[in-house]
């Protein structure tokens, strides 16, 4: 499994989405996607990643796409294997 | 009589039940706070009890049974729970006390397990400690490995359950709606009006009222 199908799978499996909801999907843009389902989606990632993400990044961490960008700075690389 | 901790990191209560200056401590979240109390009033600690696996129950659990050497009762599943990282809940420790606190530490709390409780049980257990009887009871749904602690049939301590305002949350790793309305939900119902309850959070109270057990 890719590193991107990972990540996918991870807000699939937490916040009970579909793959074609992921662009563009945000923190708080769906009910799911609360403060609980955050906690959950990043232990999970965390987990799945075998990182620990400094807490502002884990508040940072607002949308799909900025949570490429934040794994990217803890040497995830999802883009490129698109 | 029945003393409360408060933690004001996450918000968690710990509960010392005293009698004749024997105590028995139910979810012990902040060690120096516990140990200055039973100092101070001269307690004897007999036993730990546990109403789930969450990190914020068991802050303390360790440190207290390092020093006082006292055995802790427990569902077998929040046992297990208390072992693992990724169940007990505590790798979220900061994001817990960021959206409970607004308190933001610069590194991040430490994911930590503790060991196995020493004496567990399936569904309930009953005993008996300095004239007060007791029961515990699986209550699964928040967490695999809930539980409500009864004492003398008019005080219940009821973990994550029947907090004041706050409706149950089953969305936490190891949480199961389905099967906290099937069973747990049904439970709580069931609980009499004039029941002192003490909460996991928030403050204690007296059921008066036909309410946060099954708030939506």
């Amino acid at each position: 499994m890719t590193n991107l199908e990972k990540y996918n799978k991870a807000f699939i499996r937490n916040l009970g989405v579909k793959k074609e909801d992921l662009p563009g999907l945000k923190y708080r843009g769906i009910p799911q996607w609360d403060s609980i389902g955050h906690m959950d989606l990043m232990a999970d990632l965390e987990g799945e990643f075998e990182i620990r993400m400094d807490t502002p990044d884990v508040l940072a961490f607002t949308s799909y796409e900025k949570g490429k960008e934040i794994l990217a700075a803890y040497g995830v690389e999802l883009e490129e294997q698109e | 009589m029945v003393a409360t901790i408060t933690s004001e990191n996450t918000g968690s209560n710990c509960y010392l039940i005293e009698e004749q200056k024997k105590v028995l401590i139910i979810d012990p979240n902040q060690p120096d706070k516990i140990f200055r109390l039973m100092e101070s009033c001269g307690w004897e600690p007999q036993g730990i009890l546990l109403t789930h696996e969450h990190f914020d129950h068991i802050e303390g659990l360790e440190e207290i049974r390092k020093k006082y050497r006292i055995p802790v009762t427990a569902s077998r599943s929040c046992s297990e729970g208390i072992q693992d990282e990724k169940r007990n809940l505590s790798s979220i420790y900061d994001m817990f006390v960021w959206y409970q606190c607004g308190k933001m530490w610069e590194r991040r709390h430490p994911a930590f397990v503790c060991g196995p409780a020493e004496n567990t049980f399936e569904e309930s257990y009953e005993f008996s400690w300095q004239g007060h009887r007791f029961f515990m009871k699986k209550m699964p749904g928040h967490s695999a490995g809930s539980a409500v602690i009864g004492m003398d049939d008019g005080f219940l301590f009821t973990g994550d359950y029947m907090i004041q305002g706050a409706a149950v949350i089953t969305r936490f790793y190891g949480g199961d709606e389905k099967v906290y309305r099937a069973y747990t939900k049904k439970y709580l119902e069931t609980i009499p009006l004039g029941m002192f309850i003490y909460p996991g959070h928030g403050q204690p109270y007296i059921y008066t009222k036909k309410r946060s057990a099954y708030e939506e």
